[in-house]
């Protein structure tokens, strides 16, 4: 029994024993073939895009060195040396056909020329190895699913029951067509996913409706992501007249919108001109914090990597950076030890050590004049400083 | 950033250069420019040309250019020194404001004097209550300072 297993030590070109090694030293015997390492780093992995890949490439078969011209290991090359004009699907029809009883007729197009180009080559290799290669790649190496789907009619004794036992929602769809290109095509083993309007992939799942559903979401919300830094590419800064999103340093690449318009600006060019200093004769809310094209008063200024289109996307930056900084803890609030300037206004964590948040009670107070001011905190040493002691 | 900016507005000036002025550099100097402005037809200005001097700062464009009239003009908002009294040179600067866009402001100056805020109240009172002498002597003075 142990002499069927395949001496891991041997696998490695490592085994001390050599003929008297209890466990198989042979390569070419069926069941040890790379089949059971793929099955070992599988286990430990657990990688299963890992494994399609894997099969995809060994149990094709066919050299792709050879493919491309040269193998350095000429005949004694494990891989079959044919030249086929489509390399993958040669190799992957012959085995699935033959492991079919030969009576079953091929079902795609392609396969009886390539069959005989492999028979050709491969005069002395019996279908028996053939087809017991590919057996215990069983549920791998089945015609996709949407093809059984097509033929109800045509049943195989083992396709049945692999069909009972593997659902199709379990099944992984064939990982190239989702990365966009499947080089087998129609003679693919794997479910080949439906194809996926915005991205252009094969990359639905057709038994997974939830998984369909976020990647039809998440690809829509990448499109229109792109298409927005596209148009964002383009837009230049009013101050220094230079496009935004082409600036040299990745901090510079940044817009900063203005709360009460909609023109466009580096963020540290705004920066730079709210924060300089006025010349003389110079209101700071109606120049400074003004928009330095339509001089409208902003408060704030949010910085974003892209730019908006529409008021809606706008009012997400601008959630989207309170909700940030609202994480943050405020440096002048400073867990209660500090005094923030900006009070209530203030767009940082106002916590305490504890966890617990600022409760701030305004106290209104009727001014003069008639107006309502709020009154700024007032502590005893206020007065005391005052206090002369004669 | 002031002198990459500036380097932008001379290209932008010579890509599209603006009717009835013109500007660029005196000499190596990229902060230091000399412009021309065309008396606009339609003031006593006319068939003038006007030589300006433009001084930028080293934090420009946030803080304004210094622009300076060389040739002599017999204006309410300009005095004998050339220098200009116009808002968005000063407390109304912005930087999205160019050069172009100055020039353009000064044309519109020429055209529609503002006598309510003089650099020259001597001129202002002239403009306001004897409009054809101040004509007049605009028209004298272009003839002589800016023509020829």
């Amino acid at each position: 029994m142990s002499k069927r297993v395949l001496c891991k030590f041997f696998a490695h070109g490592a085994c001390l024993k050599g003929e008297h090694c209890e466990y198989s030293h042979d390569w070419t015997a069926p069941q040890n073939n790379v089949h059971f390492c793929l099955c070992r780093l599988l286990q430990l992995t657990r990688i299963n895009s890992l494994y399609s890949i894997l099969t995809h490439l060994i149990f094709a078969q066919v050299c792709t060195f050879y493919q491309k011209g040269t193998c350095t290991y000429g005949n004694r090359c494990r891989y079959e040396h044919v030249k086929a004009s489509r390399p993958w699907s040669g190799a992957s029809s012959s085995s699935s056909s033959s492991s079919r009883t030969s009576s079953q007729p091929p079902i795609s197009g392609c396969v009886p020329q390539v069959l005989t180009s492999r028979s050709g080559v491969h005069c002395s290799s019996t279908s028996v190895e053939v087809s017991s290669r590919s057996r215990p790649l069983g549920p791998r190496n089945q015609p996709a699913w949407n093809r059984g789907f097509e033929q109800p009619d045509y049943v195989d004794g083992t396709d049945v029951i692999e069909s009972r036992t593997v659902r199709p929602a379990d099944q992984s769809i064939c990982s190239f067509a989702a990365a966009g290109d499947c080089p087998r095509g129609e003679a693919c083993p794997h479910i080949h996913g439906d194809l996926c309007p915005t991205c252009g992939k094969h990359c639905l799942h057709p038994f997974r409706p939830e998984e369909r559903e976020e990647h039809m979401k998440t690809c829509e919300k990448k499109q229109k992501q792109l298409e927005a830094l596209k148009l964002s590419q383009e837009i230049e800064c009013s101050v220094c007249l230079d496009r935004v999103l082409s600036k040299p340093t990745a901090a510079e690449r940044k817009f900063g919108i203005l709360s009460e318009c909609d023109h466009a600006f580096c963020i540290t060019c705004i920066r730079n001109w709210r924060s300089s200093s006025p010349t003389t004769g110079m209101d700071v809310n109606s120049s400074l914090r003004a928009c330095p094209i339509c001089r409208k008063l902003s408060y704030f200024v949010i910085p974003s990597v892209i730019w908006y289109t529409s008021k809606e996307e706008k009012q997400e930056i601008i959630d989207n950076y309170k909700a940030k900084l609202k994480s943050i803890d405020c440096k002048h609030f400073n867990f209660g030890d500090g005094n923030c300037p900006f009070g209530t206004s203030c767009f940082y964590k106002h916590a305490y050590r504890d966890g617990r948040l600022e409760e701030v009670v305004l106290r209104h107070l009727g001014a003069e004049d008639g107006e309502t001011v709020i009154a700024k905190d007032i502590r005893l040493s206020d007065f005391l400083g005052d206090l002369r002691i004669s | 950033m002031a002198s990459k900016r500036i380097q932008k507005e001379l290209q932008d000036l010579q890509r599209d250069p603006p009717t009835s002025c013109s500007a660029g550099p005196v000499g190596e100097d990229l902060f230091h420019w000399q412009a021309t402005i065309m008396g606009p037809p339609d003031s006593p200005y006319a068939g003038g040309v006007f030589f300006i001097t433009i001084h930028f700062p080293p934090d420009y464009p946030f803080k304004p250019p210094k622009v300076n009239f060389q040739t002599k003009v017999y204006h309410p908002n300009i005095n004998s020194n050339g220098s200009i009294c116009l808002d968005i040179l000063k407390e109304q600067w912005s930087p999205a404001l160019t050069i172009s866009k100055v020039l353009l402001s000064i044309c519109s100056l020429l055209t529609d004097p503002n006598p309510d805020d003089p650099l020259v109240p001597e001129i202002a009172h002239i403009y306001k209550h004897q409009r054809s002498r101040y004509e007049e002597t605009a028209r004298a003075w272009t003839q002589k300072y800016a023509m020829g």
